[in-house]
């Protein structure tokens, strides 16, 4: 009994029917590239102030007369709307915010990308964790069943029960704050809901016929749940996996928003939003540019996430 | 069934004994006391408020006291709020939050389980596109912008109802919908694949091929195995969304529970995070528990013990 | 199913129709002839009982449900309260108050016993109130508190019902101002004794102030009314008075711009500015000083040159113009604006104790090892995220390293984290914030002696606790001011914290709101005279 499709070249024939997919792989692609050479697109630095003009609005154009120093930074000598004369010993350039300036007058564009970096790391790291810890996690504690699964489950309660900003506080104290902390933290909790998931499908299809046929077959058990069971609840896994991706980068912000997040001057998506909701009457791109791109990228990740099942889906035998 | 419920309970009992452990020394190793502050105090005081508080008896003692009051259900005086005890604030708290919650999760059952058949049975139209295109939106768009945008439309352009503060149901209607936006399009989506996965399996042909109509076929037979994930993932919700959640409640002023689950540890209010934690468990592993008992309901051949 | 959708649609139409009349109907009623205020208090107070209440959020609600002997009026001068009169002797260290006809919402008259009984209250250490110190300027307070004197040996007596003696420790200038101050508030010792949750209920509340308690919904409002027993009663013109618990500013913003609010405090940072301009918002003193602190034990912030350089490389006004944004003042000094000195104004009489200067930055720099900030190690700055903790730390970070070419790195820790990392002296440069609870000068200086339990900055100078020694015991109160300015002198030269700006207040007032007192310490709004006028 073959369940499982191995003809990969028809998987990716498949998959190349589909429109929306290579939109959506073209979406994360660009995404990705932005975020690696975004930061560097602008002549600007994400940590780069210019106080005099903060919360300009997107597409702001001025002249800046500056010089080097020596550590790399500038001293800003003018600026100003109106073409500025250059001195020697000075250099003048024309600079446009093409997405606004924040509170502090730093490019929102530069920032946009660099936070994409943090963010995007946090949200695919976690569901990785999420996705390998849950699965294993949970296909064994649904598939024995029994006492094994009561003492596996309690101890995802009892994880879930103890209050995260505690842990949180406890990790930041073990490790340094910073990122790898916050992927440990999040990464940590994240994976529990999915267990719970995983072991509620896994105790419903271990009772249907083609396990119990390829049980009788004598397939080991590991091959049972890898091969056939878990493959078989693709659907919500991957449905669960995409939705701790905004829910790991909204808890980073979370976490800065108490304190605990990446530190400053560094961006990320979830900062950023923070910082665009105080000021989202008056500056509402702040807060527009950071959601849009996150909803642009989740919307992505889904797509994927559908398009990923029905290829690996064992009965899908459309058109 | 009822030895497996019985057997539930006493290892729930256990659980909630580690819980409570960790919980207290994991609350006792972080720095900061409830009665540091800004200004410190000069260390005469400190030690009266210490001694009043039970807080230089040796850890073992504290330890214990805390398992005595958690047996009894007594949580004892809150440290911040100093002229309430942790009872009172649960109990005041947990109505808020509870009513609020139900409405959610009515929003989340109706709205979602309905948008993710529509979306199964037109799969690849456009009904389904665009049912997914708005479930993306609420689940990739945090609950909190949702509130903000909420809050700036209707209350502050057409002032159709009240921003903020509790008491009718006007009060309601923002925060009820920015907390069911996210389940909802959860549940839409959770419902959408398994139900795809469901029309799939053999059984399903077989009762096409039966020539039994569809909207049959799905109420009778895809939907009640397809509603597995939905229901393992509504347990633990609903423990969390009827204890209320933190973020709405502060945007919208509202006086649940949730505010305590974070504040209670920036406080390092201890009697207050211990009688919040015990709590939200309790309600956890209940959740946890029915949603068990459903799986062996809808499908008989689950067997949850041997 | 298609037949469905109509009917939801329709549906949804219905609803908001409905909504839409519902909403319409309202508003058109002229709600503002009563003598009504609805003020954000912000956040639940922890308690309403004097003893054991801390913050100015439990003062504003119990400034309104209580009265001391004095009470301060609009210049903060202490005017008679429960107390008639007074008396103080030639040194200033004994003073005999005359009480007057007061009566608590019970009915009770307030008398002299109460107060004694109240103040004994707060400093027995069976209280364990953190606000016991109040009352250590009393003979023996201090000693009471410790647990090595009794109860009788404390400077307070009622001598009869009228009359209460109290007798300090040396004269303390800012005594009688301290008498208006929550913590020193009479209770109804009858009250207390039979009953000692009668604090948390309005059923069983007993105060003596211009309000009485009606309801108290948890995290959600207070509401009082006016007290018919109160002995000023035919002049307090307001008649209710709500206080609402809401802690998010963007939406007090909005419950105040839709008219749901009449009193709001705090905007969020990025309206400030904004509202500031068109009037909506205004400004008010506030004493309390923006500093970050040295950690003099770090081996490179030991060095004072360093710690000049640092402070002399940063330019406040563009901090306070472009982020802070509420016309706080640059603090070239540690005592902020509105504490009286010998005669004028302690900080003006004192100046400027040095001036923003990066060249001289950077030869201070040079001095102490390192020319142009070479081989300066990456320094770490503590911060948390509140407020605009976070952005000036951000710009101070990007001028030092400009200006300096030095490097930091800020961390963020968690309040309560935050505060023990400061006590234990395990940063290196942190944020800091000191306000004070009684206005004299030496509520800021005596910060800084030896062993202060608040000098954070581990910073120790043998004449500078000399001075402060003097200002808190001689009875001269202008060689006090004087030992003080010279004090403060040290501490700038010394540098172990780096002032940043003295702070303001950005209330707002719906402009039928009057009479409303903002008072430098104590509560955040003083209700007793307010009213309303359209």
């Amino acid at each position: 009994m073959q369940l499982y499709s191995s003809n990969y070249s028809n998987l990716w024939i498949r998959l190349k029917e589909k429109k929306l997919l290579l939109i959506a792989l073209f979406t994360i692609v660009t995404l990705s590239i932005l975020a690696i050479i975004g930061p560097y697109l602008t002549p600007f630095t994400y940590s780069e102030q210019i106080l005099t003009l903060k919360n300009k609005p997107p597409g702001y154009d001025f002249y800046l007369k500056y010089n080097k120093n020596n550590n790399g930074t500038i001293n800003i000598i003018e600026v100003s709307e109106e073409p500025i004369e250059n001195a020697a010993g000075f250099k003048v350039e024309k600079r446009i915010f093409l997405f606004g300036s924040d509170a502090l007058g730093r490019d929102l564009f530069t920032r946009i990308w660099y936070g994409a970096r943090i963010s995007l790391s946090i949200g695919l790291a976690t569901a990785f964790i999420v996705f390998i810890i849950g699965s294993i996690y949970g296909g064994l504690s649904g598939y024995y069943g029994g006492w094994i699964d009561e003492v596996m489950m309690r101890i995802v309660e009892v994880l879930n029960s103890i209050p995260f900003l505690l842990y949180v506080i406890l990790l930041m104290l073990i490790f340094e704050p910073g990122l790898k902390t916050i992927l440990f933290a999040i990464g940590g909790v994240y994976w529990l809901p999915m267990a719970r998931m995983i072991r509620g499908q896994v105790i419903t299809l271990k009772e249907q016929d083609y396990v119990l046929a390829a049980l009788s077959l004598g397939a080991s058990s590991w091959r049972i749940l890898f091969k056939h069971i878990l493959p078989n609840s693709l659907g919500p896994i991957l449905v669960y996996t995409t939705l701790t991706i905004p829910e790991a980068i909204f808890t980073e912000a979370w976490l800065s928003f108490l304190g605990m997040g990446v530190s400053v001057p560094i961006a990320s998506w979830g900062s950023l939003i923070n910082d665009g909701i105080e000021g989202m009457r008056s500056y509402p791109w702040q807060l527009f540019f950071p959601s849009f791109l996150i909803t642009i990228t989740m919307l992505a990740f889904n797509i994927i996430g559908d398009s990923l099942r029905d290829a690996f889906d064992p009965r899908f035998k459309r058109k | 069934m009822a030895a497996y419920i019985l057997r539930r309970f006493g290892t729930m009992l256990l659980s909630l004994f580690f819980i409570i452990s960790l919980t207290f020394f994991m609350m006792k190793v972080i720095p900061g006391g409830p009665f540091s502050s800004e200004k410190r105090l000069p260390p005469e005081i400190e030690e009266n408020i210490n001694k009043k508080y039970h807080l230089n008896d040796p850890w073992y003692v504290q330890y214990k006291d805390y398992l005595i009051r958690t047996v009894k259900l007594d949580f004892g005086p809150s440290f911040k709020y100093k002229s309430r005890t942790v009872n009172e604030i649960i109990a005041d708290g947990f109505p808020v939050s509870a009513k609020l919650g139900s409405t959610v999760i009515l929003i989340t059952l109706v709205v979602g389980i309905n948008l993710g058949i529509v979306s199964a049975m037109k799969q690849n139209q456009t009904q389904d596109y665009f049912a997914m295109f708005l479930s993306t939106i609420g689940f990739s768009t945090p609950n909190f912008i949702i509130a903000y945008l909420l809050m700036y439309i209707f209350a502050y352009k057409l002032k159709l109802v009240p921003p903020a503060m509790w008491g009718t149901w006007k009060h309601m209607i923002l925060p009820a919908i920015s907390l069911a936006i996210l389940p909802t399009a959860v549940v839409a989506r959770l419902m959408r694949s398994s139900l795809i996965e469901e029309l799939q399996q053999d059984y399903m042909l077989t009762a096409k091929a039966k020539g039994l109509m569809e909207r049959q076929i799905i109420y009778r037979h895809a939907l009640r195995n397809a509603i597995i994930p939905v229901i393992t993932y509504l347990g633990p919700l609903i423990a969390t969304i009827f204890t209320g959640s933190f973020i709405i409640e502060h945007i919208f002023a509202i006086p649940g529970l949730g505010k305590y689950f974070v504040s209670a540890i920036q406080n390092r209010d201890y009697t207050l995070i211990l009688g919040t934690t015990v709590f939200y468990s309790l309600i956890l592993m209940l959740m946890n528990l029915i949603v068990d008992i459903l799986y062996t309901l809808i499908d008989p051949r689950v067997k949850l013990y041997k | 199913m298609p037949q469905k959708k109509p009917s939801i649609l329709f549906l949804i139409t219905l609803i908001v129709i409905g909504l839409f009349i519902i909403g319409c109907n309202k508003s058109s009623v002229d709600e503002k002839k009563i003598q009504q205020i609805t003020y954000n208090l912000g956040t639940e107070p922890e308690t309403l009982d004097p003893a054991t209440a801390t913050g100015r959020i439990e003062a504003t609600v119990q400034m309104a449900l209580f009265e001391g002997l004095t009470r301060l009026d609009e210049n903060n001068k202490p005017v008679p309260g429960i107390a008639k009169d007074w008396k103080v002797n030639k040194e200033g260290t004994n003073y005999i108050f005359c009480l007057r006809d007061a009566k608590w919402t019970n009915g009770d008259l307030v008398t002299a016993y109460d107060f004694e009984y109240a103040w004994k209250r707060l400093l027995n250490p069976d209280t364990g109130a953190n606000y016991a110190y109040q009352l250590w300027f009393l003979k023996n307070g201090e000693e009471y508190t410790k647990g090595k004197v009794s109860a009788d040996e404390v400077g307070v007596k009622a001598l009869d019902e009228k009359t209460l003696e109290v007798e300090l420790k040396v004269a303390t200038p800012h005594f009688l101002s301290l008498t208006a101050f929550p913590s020193l508030y009479p209770v109804n010792k009858n009250i207390v004794e039979s009953n000692p949750n009668w604090h948390t209920k309005p059923e069983t509340f007993v105060g003596n102030g211009p309000f009485k308690l009606v309801q108290w919904e948890h995290n959600q409002q207070i509401v009082l009314a006016k007290n018919p027993t109160y002995w000023a009663n035919e002049d307090v013109k307001l008649d209710k008075l709500i206080m609402t618990m809401i802690g998010e500013q963007n939406t007090e913003l909005t419950m105040f711009e839709t008219n749901q609010i009449d009193i709001a405090e705090d905007p969020p940072l990025s309206e400030i500015r904004r509202l500031l301009d068109e009037g909506t918002a205004s400004l008010h003193p506030e004493i309390s000083t923006y500093f970050y602190s040295f950690n003099t034990d770090n081996p490179v912030l030991g060095d004072k040159n360093v710690r000049r350089a640092l402070s002399m490389a940063i330019d406040r006004q563009s901090l306070i113009d472009n982020i802070a944004q509420a016309s706080q003042k640059p603090a070239l000094a540690f005592v902020p604006y509105g504490i009286p000195g010998k005669g004028k104004d302690f900080r003006e009489e004192g100046g400027n104790y040095f001036e923003e200067n990066v060249e001289k930055a950077r030869e201070l720099l040079a001095l102490a090892g390192y020319p142009n900030g070479e081989d300066f190690p990456v320094l770490e700055l503590l911060c948390v995220a509140r407020g605009n903790h976070q952005r000036i730390a951000e710009a101070i970070q990007e001028m030092w390293l400009k200006n300096l070419n030095i490097r930091v790195k800020i961390t963020n820790q968690e309040w309560k984290v935050y505060l023990q990392s400061l006590i234990e002296g395990n940063y290196q440069i942190a944020i800091a914030v000191w306000g004070t609870d009684y206005i004299d000068a030496l509520s800021f200086m005596d910060v800084f002696i030896s062993d202060g339990s608040n000098n954070v900055a581990n910073w120790s100078n043998k004449e500078y606790d000399r001075l402060i020694e003097i200002a808190q015991t001689n009875d001269d109160p202008k060689a006090r001011i004087e030992a003080m300015h010279d004090a403060e002198k040290i501490l700038i030269d010394e540098m172990p914290i780096m002032p940043i700006y003295f702070f303001t207040n950005v209330n707002m007032y719906k402009p039928w709101v009057k009479g409303v007192i903002v008072p430098v310490i104590g509560g955040f709004q003083e209700f007793r005279w307010a009213y309303i006028s359209k």
